[in-house]
């Protein structure tokens, strides 16, 4: 199943997403994401998204997500000054780096929330379970994939 | 410290062609604070390649990329910590600088040792973000002369008899990016009360101190052993 994985800070975008929860009108924190089932969502709750670090997104990708968006507050609203500046440019970094090696640089994303935009939220993660579809699982995901069915059909051929 | 950085993904991924088993090794001196090849570096470039080789197809029981960092690649005490890893590998990607390199080449004869990175310059950071070179090793440092300001390093062509007819309101013709280093020369020896410095005559430079005599050695005999 396609993965998105999402940062998000703990300040704006975790509380629009537990707000989503609440009223029901998109996806959950606890990963269910009611409006298109067919993506698997995590949220993960970080104090800001500075503090998520490049090796932190390369290993989300890694880890089998096809998306990896941090969610942050924004401009001027950042509870720890500029760390939503710092982690919009991480992010323009990794999607340079990842065009080097071949992937899409829309694998890696960043939007602003405030802690009452819970109908952005969803938006955000339809728009992206859509996204993420057309593009297809990550790279590492697609030869476990490969790997595990190509391991079965040896199988059956035994 | 020696400023440095990383080579481009493609270029590398190039160099580690053919090999299966890569070992991508950090350095924690001076490319850690430039932030070209720290323990964090390390880390992003064995993902990238990890990432790249399973879009290839390349992932498997046998294909393995791993990521360590050392104190120091330019000294042996610190690289014979990383023997065990290194022999595991087919080859190495040295993340330090290209004495890094090379002293991994020589204590690890006849395993491939490859640069990720591209060594610059002697510098320091300008600001989060900026390095700039301020020393150019000539060997015969002239900065008692110049207000510690290096004329070799910072003036575009290493002039060391004042500004040429290019500098124009403190800046360079390369670049109008580029302060004129004589003008800075002579703005400090101005707040420091020795202009006048700048009026004796000297004799030429004594470049054979710099690299005309091949690869150079400081030897301190008190502490040959």
């Amino acid at each position: 199943m396609p993965k998105i994985v999402a940062f998000a800070c703990e300040h704006s975008a975790y509380e629009a997403a537990t707000a989503a929860l609440e009223r029901k009108t998109g996806t959950a924190v606890s990963g269910e994401n009611p409006r298109f089932p067919i993506v698997e969502v995590e949220i993960l709750k970080v104090p800001c998204t500075g503090r998520v670090e490049v090796i932190d997104i390369l290993k989300a990708l890694e880890g089998g997500a096809g998306i990896v968006v941090l969610l942050g507050c924004f401009e001027e609203a950042c509870h720890y000054l500029t760390g939503n500046v710092r982690a919009k440019k991480r992010v323009g970094y990794v999607r340079r780096i990842i065009q080097d090696i071949g992937l899409e640089e829309n694998r890696v994303q960043f939007f602003s929330l405030a802690p009452d935009m819970d109908a952005r939220f969803s938006g955000i993660i339809e728009e992206l379970s859509k996204q993420v579809v057309n593009m297809g699982p990550g790279p590492v995901t697609r030869i476990r994939d490969q790997t595990t069915k190509e391991q079965a059909q040896a199988a059956q051929a035994r | 410290m020696i400023v440095a950085e990383q080579k481009p993904v493609a270029e590398i991924l190039r160099m580690i062609e053919g090999y299966r088993k890569i070992l991508v090794v950090g350095c924690g001196t001076c490319v850690t604070v430039c932030m070209a090849g720290g323990e964090k570096e390390a880390g992003i470039l064995a993902s990238l390649i990890r990432m790249a080789w399973a879009r290839e197809g390349r992932l498997g029981p046998l294909i393995d990329v791993s990521e360590t960092t050392v104190e120091r690649q330019c000294e042996w005490e610190f690289l014979q910590e990383i023997s065990e890893k290194v022999a595991a590998s087919d080859a190495v990607l040295s993340m330090g600088c290209g004495a890094g390199v090379q002293a991994m080449a020589r204590m690890f004869e006849g395993k491939v040792i490859l640069p990720a990175l591209n060594t610059k310059f002697i510098g320091m950071p300008e600001r989060q973000g900026l390095w700039t070179e301020l020393c150019a090793g000539c060997g015969d440092c002239v900065l008692d002369r110049t207000g510690g300001i290096c004329p070799i390093a910072r003036c575009s062509k290493s002039l060391l008899n004042g500004p040429c007819g290019g500098s124009q309101n403190g800046k360079c013709e390369v670049s109008k990016d580029i302060d004129c280093a004589w003008q800075l020369i002579f703005d400090r020896m101005k707040s420091l009360g020795r202009l006048e410095a700048l009026g004796a005559m000297l004799p030429p430079k004594d470049w054979s101190k710099n690299r005309d005599g091949g690869p150079r050695k400081v030897v301190r005999e008190d502490m040959l052993l």
